[in-house]
């Protein structure tokens, strides 16, 4: 019997007593050498792909052109693209001066997306998110003045007593953004369950109204009581003054239907086959009943300076332009087939309308310009597809007192990349650096 | 230029008085003449960039650098070769011989880890937090796959001391 160790010894004796390589050394200093080089080239080839990566990513989230010089004159852009949902937020470029057009558009962050506005500015042309300070989340819908100066929105906020039944965050007022200086003029509302929303519209550049109503219980009152509100009166805010009025007449014109700003300082609404609209200041004296006739389609109308006349959109099948006069019947305006919206009514001859001017690409909408009587029609905006499209909705919202002006030559906008594949992409590249390096120093030398 | 000078002849120095040492613990690893010298060739000649650093006291790198060689070269060929779960029976020669074979034989029958525990324990007496750091692995490891290769040296080779124990082996 014997140890291990003693085993082990024995045949140990049979190892190889050879002499060493007397270049043993030098051998060694050259595997150094090789391999620093070789650790040298990796990171060199790591960081040229890092570099140029990163000069991509860079690229990727630049306009395609040259944007136009701040403080350029505002216009509406001849061109219209669908941002990316990683544009860049005003909280992080600035203000963008006066906007030309608001739409809603998905908005992506780490942790997931939302639907957001953003808007084009008619200054520069650039695009951004609109960060709105004190948005209530669930109130993504803004309006845009005529001038396309201010925006209108909702604020969140506690109420003063509970919170209406299924609403995480309660609306407790709504603000104005100036889009030239990003200050906020906000405007707080009493209330005991927080507001339910109604519009905000702007009845011309300077004059905002304010529909909303109170809920009449919160989530801990009678179950019957959920989900209803009390409408208060419309408030009307002349933004020269610090806070809004309250008009009970205009409430009294308005009946509880559901408001629209017409410009000129009116404001519209829409019976079954009419449309209505008084004047902001003086509700009493300026009600105007313009029949439109047959079964307009689209609740995105327009009135005129003097109320006398509104557009709107005809029956689904055609789509037509439809114009209605005080004590006429309404007709159709020929050759404005595939029409989705009027946004607003220019001056006596001009429309601006949101229609596909082509019967082959009936889904590419855009702004147009168009004569309410001959029905001639000039694409002043061409779009991309859905951009615009949200008009279906209601929701575009266009500085349409900049269409009666010329256009500038819009440029794209950056299409930022998906942040996490960037850091994903630069993780891999990391990674294969580091492993291809390990690699390279396990191995042996030559 | 003077102080790499003094470094080469150090280094040299080293592997004139070590490397028998080291041929014989390569070769336990091993098993194989050519195996041993090229693995202390290789593990001498990736120590000289980091010489300047470990000149003071070269051995437990040198040691650490041949076993994970010859561990990390099994990796590299595993695949061409083919192990065996029980040792071929035939007749054996002369007693000494015999005895030298058996042993190789077991140790080859060894996973290398396993066999890089067993020489760095019992033959270069090596603790097991020493064999750990040598080989980059947990002290736990070194403790089972040093019970489980002496589980398998006792069968396959019986007339080992049972002095040969792990728990009678065990310095730390």
């Amino acid at each position: 019997m014997s140890t291990l160790h003693d085993r082990l010894d024995d045949l140990a004796a049979d190892a190889p007593t050879g002499s060493p390589d007397p270049d043993l050394w030098d051998r060694g200093r050259r595997y150094a050498r090789r391999r620093r080089a070789g650790t040298a080239a990796v990171l060199a080839v790591a960081a040229v792909v890092l570099a140029v990566g990163g000069w991509r990513v860079q690229d990727l989230s630049k306009p395609d052109g040259e944007l136009r010089p701040a403080g350029s004159t505002a216009a509406l852009p001849d061109r219209v693209w669908e941002p990316s949902p990683w544009l860049a937020g005003t909280d992080e470029v600035g203000p963008p001066g006066r906007l030309a057009l608001v739409e809603l558009g998905e908005r992506r962050d780490w942790y997931g997306s939302d639907v957001e506005p953003w808007g084009i500015s008619a200054e520069t042309g650039s695009y951004a998110f609109l960060d709105l300070p004190g948005r209530a989340e669930g109130q993504n819908r803004v309006t845009l003045s005529p001038d396309g100066r201010l925006v209108a929105y909702w604020l969140r906020g506690d109420p003063s007593g509970s919170r209406a039944s299924g609403e995480e965050e309660s609306v407790t007022g709504y603000a104005l953004w100036d889009a030239t200086t990003g200050e906020v003029r906000r405007h707080l509302v009493e209330t005991e369950h927080g507001l339910s929303v109604g519009r905000l519209v702007f009845a011309d550049a300077e004059t905002l109204v304010a529909q909303f109503g109170h809920w009449i219980a919160g989530a801990d009152g009678p179950q019957e009581q959920h989900g209803v509100a009390d409408y208060a009166p419309l408030e009307v805010w002349d933004v020269a003054d610090l806070a809004p009025r309250a008009s009970p007449v205009l409430e009294r014109a308005v009946g509880g239907n559901q408001i629209d700003g017409g410009g000129h300082g009116r404001i519209w609404w829409r019976t079954e086959d009419t449309v209505v609209s008084s004047d902001v200041h003086d509700a009493a004296a300026h009600v105007r009943v313009v029949p439109l006739g047959g079964s307009a389609q689209s609740h995105v109308s327009a009135v005129d300076a003097t109320g006398r006349r509104a557009a709107t959109i005809g029956p689904a099948m055609s789509r037509n332009v439809r114009v209605g006069e005080e004590g006429g019947t309404g007709r159709r305006v020929l050759g404005t087939e595939r029409s989705i919206g009027v946004l607003a009514w220019l001056d006596a001859e001009r429309l601006l309308v949101v229609r596909a001017p082509e019967r082959r690409r009936q889904l590419r909408f855009g702004l147009s310009v168009v004569d309410p009587v001959s029905g001639e029609s000039t694409e002043i905006t061409a779009t991309g597809g859905s951009p615009l499209t949200s008009t279906l909705t209601g929701h575009t919202e266009v500085a349409w007192q900049l269409a009666g002006g010329p256009t500038f030559d819009a440029v794209s906008p950056g299409h930022p990349p998906d942040p996490r594949l960037v850091l994903a992409g630069l993780l891999a590249v990391l990674v294969t650096a580091a492993c291809v390096l390990i690699r390279w120093r396990r191995r042996g030398p030559a | 230029m003077a102080r790499r000078e003094e470094q080469r002849a150090a280094f040299e120095e080293f592997v004139a008085a070590r490397r028998p040492a080291l041929l014989r613990t390569a070769y336990l690893m091993t098993g194989s003449h050519a195996d041993a010298e090229d693995v202390v060739q290789v593990a001498l000649v990736r120590c000289v960039p980091h010489w300047g650093r470990i000149a003071d006291r070269p051995e437990p790198y040198v040691r650490t650098v041949l076993a994970r060689e010859v561990v990390s070269r099994w990796r590299g060929r595993r695949w061409r070769e083919t192990s065996v779960e029980h040792l071929p029976e035939r007749a054996l020669p002369a007693e000494d011989v015999d005895r030298r074979l058996a042993l190789r034989a077991a140790l080859g029958s060894l996973a290398p880890r396993q066999r890089a525990v067993v020489v760095l324990r019992y033959f270069d007496d090596l603790t097991e937090r020493e064999t750990a750091a040598s080989l980059g692995i947990s002290v736990g490891t070194v403790k089972s796959q040093a019970r489980d290769a002496l589980a398998r040296l006792r069968t396959l080779v019986p007339d080992l001391d049972p002095v040969a124990e792990p728990s009678t082996l065990t310095r730390d």
